[in-house]
């Protein structure tokens, strides 16, 4: 599954997993973290206990608690942005070459049955840059009001030439509504889509909880947005010519020729 | 029977005297405290370059030179270390090779040791020529045109 020239045409695209295990085992340890947040209780497989979260009946707080906590877990703990790049590996590497920066946090949606708390419709570039693809992971099968909604190539570039001809936020929402697909992305896959295209959620009336990660990806040496390489990202692939390049450039300083 | 808690780390601070005017020095010093704190430390002292001298680093340099019982410096941030055209990657590990750590509070990065620096240098390096280029163009301010 998955099309780059489809991707090259309409600014998204659904990619299967070409290492399930990795997708599998990073599901695995945000499953076990989950649990241990709301006391052990619920379903022990992952795909039931993630769709049916909402029968913890946690409070807004509580909800955004757990969320934080998993995200920080992410972050210190689960190398979310290695594994999934080694997940999806040709895929990232024939949209953003081998030289990479990714986003240092990891991003995680908890989208409950009737949860109107979302994120207005967007698109991410600007204010961050163009040359970003996000990797929208679902961590259970996702569809219709479960799932995201994305405008393509052209109905992004309509919506943003709204928005610079000075027609409204509203105005631009409803034709985004308009526009955008629900997409199905079944577990062991991710949509991924360019910084530029217009995106959002509707709220969600299937009676399973959305759990999902989106981060970025950008080629290392490409421009950058309002996140800064040092701020937002991290180096996590580097081409061989690229690691002897920066061993010269960095004996130019005086330091050792081989980095550790 | 009850551990005693671990001492607190001890830094100094040093603020960035060319970013004032977009980020006042009370919230160099909020950011760098938080950052400070989550490294298990405090600040005991801070201070910040002349203007005439954020390129040479000669407050800092004093400082490392009287030889502080301190664990590090914490600055509010890498760009302090981009003098003119190049990183001052130099300074950087002239600090580490004394025994300090060197921390920067708002990329969250930390050097404890000169392979840190090491490691470090691929970003460093990239994030310093990737300013040089871009800067003046659109998409560095990544707003519409």
């Amino acid at each position: 599954m998955g099309d780059l020239a489809t991707f090259g045409s309409q600014g998204y695209e659904i990619f299967e997993g070409e290492r399930r295990d990795k997708i599998d085992e990073l599901r695995q340890k945000l499953f076990l973290r989950a649990k241990s947040a709301v006391g052990g209780k619920g379903p022990d497989e992952p795909a039931a206990f993630f769709n049916r979260f909402h029968e913890h009946k946690l409070s807004s707080a509580d909800l955004n608690k757990v969320r934080l906590d998993i995200v920080d877990h992410c972050t210190k703990e689960l190398d979310v942005a290695r594994n999934l790049f080694t997940g999806f590996h040709s895929t990232l590497l024939n949209l953003v070459g081998p030289d990479v920066a990714a986003q240092r946090t990891v991003n995680l949606v908890i989208q409950q049955p009737g949860d109107s708390d979302q994120v207005p419709i967007h698109r991410d570039a600007p204010s961050n840059s163009h040359f970003e693809v996000i990797v929208w992971l679902p961590l259970v099968d996702c569809f219709k009001t479960k799932s995201m909604f994305i405008l393509n190539k052209p109905d992004s570039s309509t919506g943003l030439d709204m928005l610079k001809s000075g027609k409204s936020y509203v105005d631009f929402s409803a034709f985004a509504r308009g526009k955008g697909r629900d997409l199905s992305v079944p577990y062991g896959s991710a949509c991924f889509f360019a910084a530029g295209m217009v995106h959002g959620c509707n709220v969600n009336i299937e009676n399973e909880t959305r759990w999902s990660l989106n981060i970025r990806y950008k080629n290392l040496f490409s421009p950058y947005g309002a996140k800064g390489l040092l701020e937002f990202f991290e180096i996590i692939s580097l081409s061989p010519l690229s690691r002897i390049g920066f061993d010269f450039e960095r004996q130019e300083y005086g330091a050792s020729p081989k980095a550790p | 029977m009850a551990q005693a808690p671990k001492p607190l780390k001890s830094f100094y601070s040093c603020l960035d005297t060319r970013f004032i005017k977009e980020v006042p020095q009370p919230l160099q010093h909020v950011v760098i405290a938080h950052f400070v704190a989550s490294l298990g430390g405090t600040v005991v002292f801070y201070t910040m370059e002349d203007v005439y001298s954020c390129d040479s680093h000669e407050v800092i340099l004093g400082k490392v030179l009287e030889k502080p019982r301190i664990d590090g410096f914490v600055f509010f941030r890498i760009a302090q270390f981009y003098n003119g055209g190049r990183p001052n990657i130099e300074f950087l590990r002239m600090m580490l090779e004394h025994g300090y750590e060197v921390h920067f509070a708002r990329e969250k990065i930390s050097l404890r040791t000169a392979a840190d620096l090491d490691r470090v240098f691929p970003i460093v390096f990239t994030a310093h020529f990737l300013e040089g280029r871009d800067e003046g163009h659109a998409f560095s301010l990544s707003v519409p045109r």
